[in-house]
């Protein structure tokens, strides 16, 4: 089947995470087994996610603004990462 | 001003606000609405609309522990937990036998003063006794808070217990009408856990209150879930917690008799009620008729009357009135005749916080404010692996300038200091904070040992929390030597009024976040850490 990549709106996008951590939920539990992490409960703590968002600044004070970067894999047909998004910046035909 | 409250592309109202203008509920209004072995006269929050709503004793002194509702915070509707602690060690305005704390971190993220407050709760009286003899905690997690528990009530988290977030208090309603939810349990709770609701049914239910007794005494509800179907707000009433599928068959919606299968029918549709309100009900309804009629029928509100907003507050003058000796009824204490009569003007007015009124704002030039990440709503639960993480340590945000006036590189250790106290962390120099602010995420640090966290995680060695620089109480001033530090209206904390300066560490400086704190001791039955790989396998039970 023809796979659309998703749209993702960076003006909406408030940086809350939700579509990592559903992704990771669900990916975990599939078939393709577990997304595991290092040092869970210790210092340093690592894993593997499918979905980041990235956080960063542009310009300089005052002309300035933040960007909340979601970097999704884009692979799911039903992908997890966009009904769990509370701003409505995922989208996918 | 706009002409766009409740308009298409305005501010929509969701039930069930529009409510009037200050809401009905009243607390009650003096210490003869407190007597053992009966209910409370009145709610335990409310809207006083004029002086005589105070919950003060004849002298003006408050009732609450919290002075919630007295002259120093007349507005006070979501109480003043933040100076509960306090109030009852210093005996102001009495002593208290037991404190029960639920699910709020007071030794940590939601205390100002963190320090001193932990002290308190440990602090004794000259005969050797604890000033807060009995604390009780109730907590899902090992949190700072359940170290100081004399009694800790092992809770449950959302996916293993009965859950309402009813139309009786903050539904999920959508603009175009009511709607409620559930949460129903996805896992059973883990050894001796219990949900609090339970503990609350029980207490009620072993104590006889009215609400959870029938007419012969003996117990009316079973449990949470039972209690949530049956209760009804008067006896006979159809209004209940849960708005959808009430009726003996579940026919009725918003009102009717208990349903003895409505969590069955919540579950079956996604734990979720909705009701669309037709059209002509979906707009103005602060001046709608027919949506203020309706609305009455169905409970969202006592009155059938117009919703007026208020530029000019008569309430706030009411009380302004009384300040000034020109009203009858309830009178303030003369002390606080001026501040009352300063911050009840009727129309806004712009004012210096108390907090920056009272510092010496050359020597702490810059405001200091935080913020929750989106990523962790509340701190509850945020040192789960995953969500730690997105956020494990926390910077202070500072505008480059500021930051490079000040000789701080950007990443480098620094102090951060207000008129209470000092915090050392790290600088991350931000764009897109103004020059004269600095900020950090909240509740991102955690005291060593505490939340199933190994001693060296991250949160409590790089994590740092700006409460240590936050007091309280305001600095003794003309109006009064223990005063909150809160709104003189609201009561709101003033988490945003402290003033600060910031400065470079010294040179060979530990390079950790002070203050810290000694670790707390693993609790007996809790698991053993090491380096180690968590995964998990769907299914891998089943084979």
């Amino acid at each position: 089947m023809k796979q659309l990549a998703l749209v993702i709106d960076l003006n909406v996008c408030v940086g809350c995470h939700a579509c990592v951590t559903s992704c990771k939920e669900w990916n975990t539990s599939g078939t393709a087994g577990s997304m595991s992490d290092f040092n869970p409960y210790e210092e340093d703590p690592t894993g593997t996610f499918f979905n980041r968002v990235q956080t960063f600044e542009i310009g300089t004070y005052p002309n300035t603004e933040t960007v909340h970067f979601p970097k999704s894999c884009l692979h799911c047909e039903d992908p997890p990462c966009v009904p769990v998004c509370p701003t409505g910046a995922s989208y996918k035909r | 001003l706009l002409g766009t409250i409740d308009r298409p592309g305005g501010f929509r109202h969701k039930a069930p606000f529009p409510r009037p203008i200050p809401p009905c509920a009243k607390t009650p209004k003096g210490p003869e609405g407190v007597q053992p072995n009966t209910p409370l006269d009145g709610m335990p929050f409310g809207w006083p609309a004029e002086p005589n709503d105070l919950f003060v004793d004849d002298k003006g002194t408050p009732v609450r522990i919290d002075k919630a509702f007295s002259w120093e915070f007349p507005l006070s509707a979501h109480g003043l937990m933040h100076n509960v602690i306090t109030n009852a060690v210093n005996k102001d305005p009495y002593d208290i036998d037991t404190l029960l704390i639920f699910m709020a971190n007071m030794a940590w993220n939601s205390s100002m003063n963190t320090n001193e407050v932990r002290d308190m709760l440990n602090e004794k009286n000259e005969d050797g006794s604890f000033k807060i003899p009995f604390l009780i905690v109730c907590d899902a997690f090992q949190s700072e808070m359940s170290a100081y528990a004399d009694l800790l009530l092992p809770d449950t988290t959302y996916l293993e217990r009965h859950d309402v977030m009813s139309m009786l208090d903050r539904p999920i309603s959508e603009f175009d009408g009511p709607a409620d939810s559930v949460r129903i349990p996805v896992v059973p709770p883990t050894g001796d856990c219990k949900p609090f609701q339970e503990v609350v049914i029980e207490l009620g239910s072993r104590l006889g209150l009215p609400a959870f007794a029938n007419e012969d005494g003996t117990r009316k509800y079973r449990d949470y879930p039972d209690f949530v179907v049956n209760h009804e707000t008067v006896t006979g009433s159809g209004i209940g917690f849960l708005a959808g599928w009430r009726g003996k068959g579940g026919e009725k919606f918003m009102k009717g008799e208990p349903n003895p299968n409505q969590w069955e029918m919540y579950e079956k549709n996604n734990c979720v009620f909705q009701y669309e309100l037709p059209k002509s009900y979906q707009y103005m309804r602060n001046w709608n008729q027919g949506y203020l009629e309706w609305a009455k029928r169905h409970s969202l509100t006592r009155y059938a009357e117009p919703i007026n907003i208020h530029i000019y507050s008569e309430v706030l003058q009411k009380f302004r009135s009384a300040a000034q000796g020109r009203s009858d009824g309830k009178q303030p204490p003369d002390h606080l005749r001026a501040r009352i009569a300063t911050h009840f003007d009727p129309l806004p007015f712009y004012s210096e916080p108390l907090k920056s009124q009272l510092t010496d704002v050359r020597k702490y030039p810059l405001n200091a404010i935080t913020q929750r990440p989106m990523a962790m709503y509340h701190s509850w639960d945020s040192q789960n692996a995953w969500l730690r993480q997105i956020h494990a340590h926390n910077y202070l945000h500072v505008n480059s300038k500021t930051a490079r006036a000040a000789n701080i590189e950007d990443g480098a250790w620094m102090w951060i200091e207000s008129m209470h106290g000092k915090v050392r962390c790290m600088c991350r120099y931000s764009e897109s904070v103004e020059p004269g602010t600095v900020w950090t995420w909240n509740a991102i640090g955690k005291a060593s040992g505490t939340w199933g966290l190994s001693d060296k995680a991250n949160e409590s060695k790089k994590g740092f929390l700006l409460n240590h620089l936050i007091s309280e109480e305001l600095p003794a001033h003309k109006d009064g030597d223990h005063l909150s530090n809160s709104d003189p209206v609201t009561g709101q904390a003033g988490w945003y009024d402290v003033r600060v300066k910031i400065y470079p560490v010294g040179a060979g400086e530990a390079e950790i976040t002070s203050p810290q704190f000694s670790p707390i001791p693993t609790a007996p039955g809790s698991k053993k850490f090491g380096s180690h790989w968590l995964k998990y396998f769907a299914g891998k039970r089943a084979k």
